[in-house]
């Protein structure tokens, strides 16, 4: 008894089913380590703001960049252990989250320069932090659009002025973080 | 194993007979989307054997396709491969040549069983 031939376009329908399936498979995301080496960052940055307020700027002026570097060489070494380089997509995650630390620098000015002050910058900054990790998850990692949203929240939130508010926010967040950590590690 | 029908398949504008097999389509797509990936990765991704997958990309390896690098995966010796520009400009002639064959296909009118009956 033979077997039927099928037609070429369904055998083809069929490979590129396979290959989707398989692309499908080879996604990852961010690393978990990333994500939870923010949620420590903002946990402590967003409480300095009710406890340390003086050491604010100092702490997101090193933390951050150090943050960054830390990132792309988790998101590196990440990807050598599973397997794979991707310059290309360790390019846009740079550039997307380099954007967010040129942007913050770009707005001090308005701070020196008496246009705005430190506690409305800091309201800045937190909108947009939540915006870039918004788009982030639009573009980089889908699960970064929940953080985005938590972070839009807490600044609303904010505007109520509650006791310890920023802590509060930042507890959320990181919050999220450790949760999108624990999603990440598990996909592993 | 069933056999295609070769005479719908050849004479296809920018069909590559080495990317038949669905293994090697798929080897070839992982890696145009990244920069290099390893061996046991792409072994674990399209799910084949050590035998098999190194068969496959031994093929691809001997068209140009894909070039290979003897590396390190942190302290452990394996190979990283790559698409080569030629087996990138190759592997997207062959996609529109599969895209534009199923794309005559189009969805009949969607029936559900024992609905009004």
């Amino acid at each position: 008894m033979t077997e039927a031939t099928p037609p070429a376009n369904q055998q083809a329908a069929e490979d590129l089913e396979y290959v989707r399936k398989t692309v499908e498979r080879s996604k990852t995301g961010t690393p978990a380590g990333i994500y939870a080496l923010w949620g420590v960052i903002c946990l402590i940055g967003f409480s300095m703001v009710d406890f340390a307020r003086e050491h604010v700027g100092l702490y997101w002026l090193i933390a951050a960049p150090l943050g960054l570097v830390a990132s792309a060489i988790l998101g590196y070494r990440s990807g050598v252990e599973r397997g794979e380089r991707d310059a290309a997509t360790g390019r846009k995650y740079l550039l997307h989250w380099g954007s967010l630390l040129v942007a913050i620098v770009l707005t001090l000015p308005m701070v020196f320069t008496g246009d705005i002050t430190w506690p409305a910058m800091a309201r800045v900054f937190l909108i947009l932090i939540g915006l870039v990790y918004f788009l982030a998850g639009i573009h980089l990692d889908k699960r970064m659009l929940f953080v985005g949203l938590l972070i839009f929240a807490g600044y609303v939130a904010l505007l109520f002025s509650p006791p310890y508010g920023w802590t509060w926010a930042g507890a959320v967040v990181a919050l999220a973080l450790f949760v999108c950590a624990g999603l990440s590690w598990s996909k592993r | 194993m069933t056999k295609r029908t070769d005479s719908l398949w050849q004479g296809l504008d920018g069909f590559e007979r080495l990317l038949e097999h669905r293994t090697r389509l798929g080897a070839c797509v992982l890696l145009a989307r990244t920069t290099e990936i390893t061996f046991a990765r792409l072994r674990d991704l399209l799910e084949e054997t050590d035998g098999a997958i190194g068969s496959h990309l031994g093929k691809l390896e001997e068209d140009a396709f894909i070039a290979v690098r003897k590396g390190f995966q942190g302290r452990r010796p394996t190979s990283w491969f790559r698409l080569t520009p030629e087996g990138r400009r190759r592997l997207q002639r062959h996609l529109d040549a599969l895209s534009s064959l199923i794309g005559g296909l189009t969805p009949g009118p969607r029936t559900r069983n024992g609905d009004n009956q």
